[in-house]
């Protein structure tokens, strides 16, 4: 104390903050006995108020700001990625069938990997021991050359606590998202199958990416009642009339939705991946219905009496001789099939009923090979057409549209048509000639018919004629009761090596039911088919499999379908001289 | 006076303090709670995915056959035939409601 009184220096240097204790003692003592003390007390009051002023204010806004942070946090920057990356959707859309009936989903796996061993051959031990389909040569090159190695795919989950007890420290595990075809080889051929990495690679799943539709589900218009019940009757077929392979479809005549589709031998998609290598499986993904193209024999002879009918080169009751020589070649004459020929002279109905040769060639010959051509290609059955899905096959055309080609091509030879085409033609013949384009997309609105290239009297004289195929002729064993049938056979020579002879044959039936308002057409072909004396089937010709195979088919599936069971509606004849007037008078017009 | 008011200040400061650190506690237990029910509310999603395939498996029509051909001295059951399905002429019908 004394110090200080003596050196007034230090006292006037004391500033705020530096020692308040001394300050405040000091400051006590000057007001009772020094008068000059008073300002300088008073001044350093003010500056300790300024002092605690200012740390009250700071603390404060400190205190204020993370209280208000507290009670308001707003976005919480190290949380949200948990919560995104563990709620993303499926990757890709799951499918469904016209019934809401799911086809295709995608589920979570995991996949187990390894990242630098410590030491390789005995990891590789430790591995197999839990995964013994591993090969031990391989894996071990692998883990001692590679910093990282993939183990399993699509591991289950007792595989996968295996491996945890497993004792490798290394494992890594990723979850990866698996494609899963819940109906395995039921329509694989339309809902395709997809690579590791979830990349479409053929069918509807080719299609998703690029499709616009993406992350919304898709549903297909095929029914998976009727496309197994195709596909069951059809493989069953197979086996009975030892046939190489065969196919059906069966598409809605009105608006072309494509019902069931099926090809077969088949192929499950679920572990299609695997077996790839395999030629014989690889040759399964082909898609006769929607790839190929075939000479389907007979069953074009409804192009062309509809083509005759169409132009009025002929009425139904026009007779024709059946006996008649058509010169194909130098010497020689057009043989009907089987040489089955009738002494007296048909009508044009029995000419389809008999299915004969010589009665086609003869409404060829009126038409002309021009009109022929023209009315082929405004059904539809000589362009390329367009699908959802993009493996689309084209027809194969002659090279010379010649008079030879043309009395072929009107019963069914030397013209390559794409099966879908095909049963998309006829039904545009049966559903009163209105053009349709086949779609595998479901629509739930009304039915939209396209533009009219076919006269209503030209398809109802077609009903009438396809009906008495499947009563009286080679169709009678499709016939079934309370659905009126309407159908056409047809038996064709498969070409191999140039020639017509000795190579089997090709089976189909086109048909369409209900007969007096058709709905759905269906097509069933069978390639090479043999007679089975065992089990009763006496022949190879499409009256003995693909005309039964067809009834069974519209048996099973038409309750499905919704069609009205009538057994006592009967198709009546058109009344001819009807159209003929009618004809007569729009041309005098 | 002043002094009190200071005491106060401070006093209200070292609560606000307490308050503060309770209620960020209580936020971050509820987000993380929160992460939590999402993680589970997505393994669930999973899991319902694999529920439904197996459902659709289990009735998908190939097995419903090979079942319905096992089973048929005691069930009795065949895909359904044609005549008997009687179609309802729906606009008498209606009508009949209507009165």
């Amino acid at each position: 104390m004394g110090r200080l009184k003596k050196n007034k220096y230090i006292n006037t240097r004391i500033t705020a903050g530096s020692d308040l204790g001394f300050l405040f003692k000091e400051a006590e003592k000057n007001s009772n006995n020094n008068q000059k003390g008073l300002d300088k007390k008073f001044v350093s009051k003010e500056r300790i108020h300024l002092a605690k002023f200012l740390f009250i204010l700071i603390f404060s806004i400190f205190i204020l700001r993370s209280t208000s942070l507290a009670i308001f946090p707003g976005e919480i920057r190290s949380q949200p990625n948990k919560i995104i990356s563990s709620s993303i959707k499926t990757p890709l859309p799951e499918i469904y069938d016209r019934n809401n009936n799911l086809l295709v989903t995608t589920i979570k796996t995991k996949r187990a990997s390894i990242r630098n061993p410590v030491n390789p051959i005995e990891t590789a031990r430790m591995i197999r021991a839990v995964i013994p389909d591993l090969d031990k040569d391989l894996l071990i090159d692998k883990l001692e050359n590679k910093k990282y190695v993939e183990l399993a795919d699509n591991i289950n989950d007792i595989q996968y606590y295996d491996i945890l007890n497993s004792g490798v420290a290394e494992v890594e595990f990723h979850p990866v998202w698996r494609r899963i075809y819940i109906n395995k080889q039921l329509a694989s051929h339309i809902i395709g199958y997809s690579g590791r990495d979830l990349i479409g690679l053929s069918g509807i799943e080719k299609t998703i990416p690029r499709s616009k539709i993406l992350h919304e589900d898709i549903r297909l218009s095929i029914d998976i009642s009727v496309q197994f019940h195709l596909e069951d009757q059809i493989k069953k077929g197979i086996e009975l009339y030892n046939a190489e392979s065969a196919f059906g479809i069966i598409i809605n005549a009105n608006n072309g939705q494509i019902i069931a589709s099926a090809s077969l031998p088949t192929f499950d998609p679920n572990i299609l991946g695997k077996n790839y290598k395999n030629n014989k499986v690889k040759s399964t993904t082909f898609n006769q219905v929607i790839q190929g193209s075939y000479e389907l024999g007979s069953v074009m002879k409804i192009m062309t009496l509809a083509m005759g009918l169409e132009n009025s080169k002929i009425y139904l009751d026009d007779k024709f001789d059946d006996n008649i020589c058509i010169k194909i070649a130098a010497n020689r004459c057009l043989n009907n099939y089987r040489n089955q020929s009738s002494q007296d002279l048909i009508n044009s109905v029995d000419c389809l009923v008999r299915s004969s040769n010589r009665c086609m060639a003869q409404i060829a010959q009126k038409v002309g090979r021009e009109k022929q051509k023209y009315f082929l290609q405004k059904i539809g059955l000589l362009d390329e057409y367009l699908l959802e899905i993009h493996e689309t096959g084209s027809p194969i055309l002659p090279e010379r549209w010649t008079d030879n080609s043309m009395i072929t091509i009107s019963f069914g030879q030397g013209l390559s048509v794409v099966p879908l085409s095909f049963a998309s033609s006829v039904a545009t013949i049966v559903n009163g000639g209105y053009k349709i384009q086949p779609t595998l997309n479901f629509y739930n609105t009304e039915i939209k018919k396209g533009i009219k290239i076919i006269s209503k009297e030209t398809s109802e004289n077609l009903i009438y004629a396809m009906r008495q195929v499947v009563k009286n002729g080679s169709g009678k064993k499709a016939d079934i009761q309370g659905y009126a049938v309407i159908g056409k056979t047809g038996t064709a020579d498969i070409p191999c090596n140039g020639n017509y002879t000795g190579c089997g044959n090709r089976t189909s039936f086109v048909g369409a039911f209900p007969g007096w308002d058709p709905k759905y057409v269906i097509l069933i072909s069978y390639e090479k088919p043999k007679s089975n004396l065992e089990e009763g089937i006496q022949g190879d010709s499409s009256f003995h499999n693909a005309g039964p195979t067809a009834g069974k088919i519209i048996s099973l599936i038409a309750p499905i379908l919704n069609i009205e069971y009538d057994k006592n509606r009967k198709i009546k004849k058109p009344r001819i001289d009807d159209i003929k007037n009618k004809i007569i008078e729009e041309k005098s017009l | 006076m002043f002094r009190l008011f200071i005491y106060s200040l401070f006093f209200t400061f070292i609560s606000l303090i307490v308050l503060n650190q309770i209620i960020s506690h209580e936020i971050k237990d509820k987000v993380r709670e929160l992460n939590n029910l999402n993680i589970s509310i997505n393994k669930e999603k999973d899991r319902e995915i694999i529920l439904k395939t197996d459902w659709i498996v289990r009735t998908s029509p190939e097995r419903l056959q090979k079942l319905s051909e096992q089973y048929y001295p005691q069930l009795m059951l065949s895909p359904s035939k044609g005549e008997n399905i009687e179609f309802i002429n729906q606009e008498i019908e209606i009508s009949k409601w209507e009165d």
